[in-house]
């Protein structure tokens, strides 16, 4: 009868399943990693889309040339809308960021005050 | 027999508490990063909200006062501000707050009117005609006495200009138009306000104080010496005369005295609010938006505003008295010194310096070395086309003209 005379590592149960828990964790963490960089890159967006809604309402304002247009960019078009509100002499710009395609970005709301045109 | 270690446990253990930190470290990043995105958008939108506040308050569709009110903002929508709006001597301060959850956005702004109506000069008809020598310089509408305009010839000096007035004329009343009761109330309104303020025990050094906190009273009942740092809201109060040295800073912030002395070389933006004289003296610059207002209520020697040679002042001069006081006040503006914005005084000018903006008075005072003449102007420049057009501030809030506009931004 032959003798085993070398003796091999081996692992437990006990050390394969904690062996798999690593892993399983090492797949979790990798996902949400991922979902949260692809959450953040439309954040980027939507903070690029504020900014650039933000320059074009103080420009408008600044310019005295508030009325609704449709403003088409590079890569996006605007549409700015003047809606009434129930306070006198005050309007609601209403803008909104669009992609080419027609998917809303970002849309902005504010009330301004707008003089009697005979001022 | 060789025995081997089988330590796969422990190795395991130790990759994962690694792999762990590290995942844990990415996954905590990743959840700031998203909530540092979130929270910008809100405040965007509270920012935006609040701004929208203060627009509503420009445009006065309704009756907003001290007590915060609850204001919808857009309809079937649920943005809410809070508005207030409160006294800040010839302006007013306006208060929006946009909350959501936690996060809160507040926009504080100083107003005022805005009344473009060209005039340059409101001189009120006593019956005797404006007499204009000198390099002279009248530019705008004038309200005119019916007697009209005349050149004159006042040491050795004969009128240079091609028209004695550049601009419309016409007939002006026998009285000025009257300061609103409203408007004159506001300019004391910190004073009546501080009687039941205590008195400070020991004048502070300097005070810095926000437009969102509750106004800091500043009271003495001896005089003050101001030569520190003084900005935001607050209202200093002497019993007796303010002095302010060189070395102030001053900013936005109320001064009400019986007598106001501001020393050479000053630089700031402040309200000053005496009752009996303000003097400015030489090369002192008051910027925009800064007031001088005089409210006479008592005789005394002198009830004047006096403004020395190369001062510039920015925003309002107004001097005014009760009904019941039987004397003339008196501006007087020195060789040199400029006044841009709108100049109001219930009596005479001795106008030696310019004004680019509008002036409204009884008549001109003019005195040489060898004689005293009234209604005569020599050297004197009224200018209202150098008015900035973003000028806001005045003492008249009647007429159809009128419009509520932002002065600035406060903290």
């Amino acid at each position: 009868m032959a003798v085993l005379k070398t003796t091999f590592k081996a692992g437990t149960l006990l050390e394969a399943v904690m062996a798999m828990g690593v892993v399983v964790f090492c797949i979790g963490a990798g996902l949400t990693i991922y979902l949260n960089t692809f959450k953040a890159f439309n954040h980027y967006k939507n903070v690029k889309a504020n900014l650039l809604l933000n320059d074009i309402a103080l420009d408008l304002k600044t310019n005295h040339k508030i009325a609704a247009v449709l403003m088409e960019l590079e890569q996006f078009n605007v549409n700015v809308n003047i809606l009434p509100t129930k306070y006198d002499n005050i309007k609601t710009l209403q803008m909104s960021l669009e992609e080419k395609g027609g998917a809303v970005i970002k849309t902005r709301k504010e009330l301004i005050y707008i003089e009697d045109e005979d001022n | 027999m060789t025995k081997l270690k089988a330590s796969a446990l422990f190795y395991a253990m130790l990759i994962a508490t690694l792999i762990g930190i590290i995942s844990g470290s990415l996954i905590l990043f990743a959840y700031l990063n998203n909530l540092l995105f979130l929270n910008f958008d809100i405040n965007q939108k509270l920012l935006l909200n609040a701004a929208s506040g203060i627009e509503i308050l420009k445009g006065r569709s309704m009756d907003i006062g001290e007590e915060p009110t609850k204001v919808q903002l857009f309809d079937q929508e649920e943005d809410e501000v809070e508005l207030s709006i409160k006294p800040w001597g010839a302006f007013e301060i306006a208060t929006s707050i946009a909350t959501a959850n936690r996060a809160k956005e507040i926009k504080v702004a100083q107003m005022g009117w805005v009344i473009k109506d060209n005039i340059a000069l409101y001189l009120t008809d006593n019956n005797r005609p404006l007499a204009l020598c000198g390099n002279t310089i009248i530019k705008g509408d004038c309200y005119l006495p019916k007697a009209g305009t005349k050149r004159a010839y006042i040491e050795g000096k004969s009128f240079v200009g091609q028209h004695l007035i550049n601009g419309n004329t016409k007939k002006s009343n026998t009285k000025l138009p009257e300061i609103s009761p409203e408007f004159l109330s506001q300019i004391q309104y910190y004073l009546t306000k501080s009687n039941n303020q205590k008195v400070s025990e020991e004048f502070p050094d300097s005070a810095l104080n926000s437009f969102s906190q509750p106004t800091q009273y500043l009271i003495s009942v001896d005089d003050i010496i101001i030569d520190q740092y003084y900005k935001g809201n607050v209202v200093i109060i002497s019993e007796q005369d303010i002095v302010i040295r060189q070395d102030a800073v001053l900013e936005d912030v109320l001064i009400y005295a019986n007598n106001i002395i501001v020393e050479r070389h000053f630089k700031g933006n402040v309200q000053l609010i005496a009752k009996d004289r303000i003097k400015i003296e030489s090369d002192v610059a008051l910027q925009y938006p800064s007031v001088l207002a005089l409210m006479a209520e008592r005789i005394t020697t002198k009830n004047t505003i006096e403004i020395d040679q190369n001062t510039n002042i920015s925003g309002i001069v107004f001097l005014n008295k009760s009904e019941s006081l039987n004397k003339e006040l008196r501006l007087r503006l020195e060789k040199n010194a400029m006044i841009e914005g709108i100049v109001y005084v219930k009596g005479e000018v001795e106008l030696k310096g310019k004004i680019h903006g509008t002036l409204y008075c009884d008549n001109f005072h003019l005195k040489t070395p060898s004689s005293i003449y009234q209604n005569h102007i020599l050297d004197g420049v009224i200018d209202y086309s150098l008015l900035s057009d973003n000028f806001v501030g005045s003492v008249l809030n009647t007429g159809s003209n009128k419009h509520k506009s932002l002065v600035k931004w406060l903290f």
